[in-house]
């Protein structure tokens, strides 16, 4: 029925035609895959949930695994030297009855220090920082063994916040009470997060509960046998404080897995940046480039995670989502002043036969300055990693950040400028890619209330984008003069 | 973009760069196939718009699919299926139109008569395009891309006798239709 030779000849003639499809159809195929492609946000909730959980365990590792000798710092030392009455003291207790009532007097429950030698410094010791409170009548604090209301205070701490019971200690008792657990927690958090004690150990019996805050030498204390407070047993309902039997509660040095207590900061920042652009890694163009005017604003979100390493040093990680334009504006004069041609074809009826007729128009064109305005945009995810050096005075926290910026490049797109042939294309790439950068800045927070801060933090970041791998002539370098503002959440 | 193709790519390279997502080599895969997937695409389409939406789809499958591609066959065979796919596909929705043909002749055109030799790969794609669509789709499908009639049945969703009795007519008209087109020539 067919004659097959019919076919054979169509499909030959058919399979070698070429038909030149539109000129930007292939642009418009790397946008269409570029959009239908994984969103960003998943993309980096991903990488981030990896990253996030890889920081926060070698956070808790070095939290850890730091020795208990570390918690004394020599600022905390220096503040203890600062005051007379606390010089000696190399432990700080509490001793907490939790029968204690409001507006008894303090009792004898110095700490009885047994010392080989009398005239050893320890034996002079007049221990300032044993505290009892009247914690029951405060649900919160009742039910929270580890509540600031029960904490003993460092030296620094009672320097700041309780000078005058420092000062004048009670004749018949060394030991400084605070009645109102309220009141405690209030000085507590008056003070600057990075000045609030480490729970360097903590014992409880029945009621009683013995906190012992970071010690200068625990082995030295240890060896003195010291520490031994007697105190009724509290099986029996006691009501008068004072004659109270104390029973014995024995000191044992903690080993390197003793709780302590460290705020964790939770910053949420918006970030301005008034972003400076290099394009480089094509010297065919660099120059040209930089002829032209290569400034921007820019915004990121940002969160970031603040550990504690030490008295004053924080690890902080996070991310940043950011969408960094690069913006060229300006003319390049290559090509000014010569001649080129411009051909142009327009068709008219000619008025004779009535058929379309092409008029084809030629004119010399002379050259000006080809002006410039694009843009190319590039969807970052950041990693920083790096440490916070803190600092605070009264109601304001200072900080200096510093460190790496790993940044996860998702999409790139914009414009190739090629100055030579004055020519333009676009380019558009899901293609990721890894680069690295640093930022310095310097942050100033205001404290709301006791777990908020308002933040301002201005600073510097500079990185590369590896452009070229994502289909753009040149690689960008980034510098961003940034001014961020945001909250401290404090986590303790 | 003047990315720096010093040379011609063998496939090999050309499919390796593909894969690591290389915005030059999938350039330089585009301007080695787009040329030939239009026609194929210009075949199935109405005009020339939808023509470059399919190719533009196609493309786009290919790319995503291109490290599926077993180097058994042909690349060209394996991204020409897939634009055929993609093309059959968008004329899914299309209702079959099977009306009868103006201009049908029972004159006999003879591969060896040199006639279709004569004619311009253009005037052949003219002459085509020229078919209702339901005929159109299976000439292609039949005589040039080789399908066979149950093929064509399950992938228009028609019958297979219909196949078959519509690719006669599309056959015969194509014919007629060259045959009165050298007339005119002469």
């Amino acid at each position: 029925m067919t004659n097959n030779k019919f076919e054979k000849q169509i499909q030959d003639k058919l399979n070698q035609y070429e038909i030149e499809p539109s000129e930007n159809l292939f642009d418009t195929i790397l946008e269409k895959r570029a959009a239908r492609s994984k969103s960003f946000f998943r993309f980096s909730y991903t990488k981030l949930g990896i990253a996030m959980l890889s920081v926060l365990a070698i956070a808790a590792i070095i939290i850890l695994n730091q020795p208990a000798g570390d918690s004394v710092s020599a600022d905390a030392n220096s503040t203890i030297a600062q005051s007379p009455e606390v010089k000696d003291t190399k432990e700080s207790m509490l001793l907490e009855n939790s029968n204690g009532t409001d507006g008894q007097k303090p009792s004898a429950t110095k700490p009885i220090h047994k010392e080989n030698d009398a005239k050893s410094s320890l034996s002079k010791a007049k221990p300032v920082n044993t505290l009892s409170g009247s914690s029951l009548k405060d649900k919160k604090i009742r039910n929270n063994n580890m509540n600031a209301s029960k904490l003993a205070l460092p030296a620094k701490f009672v320097d700041v916040t309780h000078k005058q019971s420092i000062a004048k200690p009670s004749s018949k008792s060394t030991p400084t009470f605070h009645d109102n657990g309220d009141q405690i927690a209030e000085r507590y958090f008056n003070v600057d997060a990075t000045n609030r004690p480490l729970i360097a150990s903590q014992i409880h019996q029945g009621k009683s509960h013995l906190y012992i805050y970071h010690t200068e030498n625990e082995e030295m204390i240890a060896s003195k046998d010291l520490s031994y407070l007697v105190m009724k047993p509290l099986s029996i309902p006691v009501r008068n404080f004072e004659s109270e039997q104390i029973s014995q509660i024995a000191y044992h040095p903690s080993d390197n897995s003793f709780h302590k207590k460290k705020p964790i900061f939770i910053d949420i920042l918006w970030m301005s940046m008034l972003t400076v652009h290099n394009a480089n890694g094509n010297k065919a163009f660099e120059a040209d480039y930089k002829t032209l005017n290569r400034s921007n604003y820019n915004q990121s979100f940002n969160a970031r995670v603040s550990f504690p390493v030490s008295e004053r040093i924080n690890i902080y990680t996070g991310f940043a989502i950011c969408n960094i334009n690069t913006q060229y504006t300006g003319s390049i004069a290559n090509h000014s002043g010569k001649v080129h041609y411009e051909t142009s074809v327009h068709y008219i009826n000619d008025p004779i036969t009535g058929k379309p007729t092409a008029i084809q128009q030629t004119d010399t064109v002379q050259n000006g300055p080809m002006a410039y305005n694009f843009r190319n945009s590039y969807k970052i995810m950041q990693l920083p990693i790096g440490l916070s050096y803190n600092m605070g005075y009264k109601k304001f926290d200072f900080a200096i950040h510093g460190g790496a910026l790993l940044n996860v490049l998702s999409n790139a797109k914009g414009t190739n400028a090629n100055f030579e042939l004055e020519q333009t294309s676009r380019f558009n790439s899901n293609k990721k890619s890894i680069s690295l950068g640093a930022s310095l800045s310097f942050m100033a927070a205001y404290k709301l209330n006791n777990k908020l801060r308002l933040i301002v933090e201005p600073g510097f970041q500079m990185y590369k984008i590896n452009a070229q791998k994502n289909g753009n002539l040149m690689n960008e370098t980034i510098f961003n003069n940034a001014l961020s503002i945001g909250l401290r959440y404090t986590l303790f | 973009m003047w990315a720096n193709i010093k040379h011609r790519m063998t496939e090999e390279e050309l499919l390796k760069g593909c894969i690591e997502e290389r915005q030059e080599c999938q350039r330089e895969f585009y301007k080695r196939f787009a040329g030939k997937m239009m026609v194929v695409c210009t075949r199935y389409a109405k005009d020339k718009l939808e023509a470059e939406d399919m190719l533009q789809d196609g493309f786009i499958k290919v790319f995503d699919n291109i490290g599926k591609f077993k180097q058994e066959g042909s690349l060209e065979g394996w991204v020409r299926r897939i634009m055929v796919n993609t093309a059959l596909n968008k004329i899914r929705t299309n209702k079959m139109k099977f009306e009868d043909i103006d201009g049908m002749g029972s004159q006999f055109v003879d591969g060896d008569s040199g006639i279709l030799d004569k004619l311009s790969e253009e005037a052949i794609l003219k002459i085509i395009a020229q078919l209702p669509n339901g005929y159109r789709y299976v000439f292609n499908m039949f005589a040039i891309e080789g399908f066979t009639h149950r093929e064509i049945a399950e992938k228009l969703g028609i019958e297979e006798a219909s196949s078959r009795s519509q690719y006669a007519k599309a056959r015969k008209y194509l014919q007629n239709q060259i045959i009165q087109l050298e007339h005119i020539k002469l």
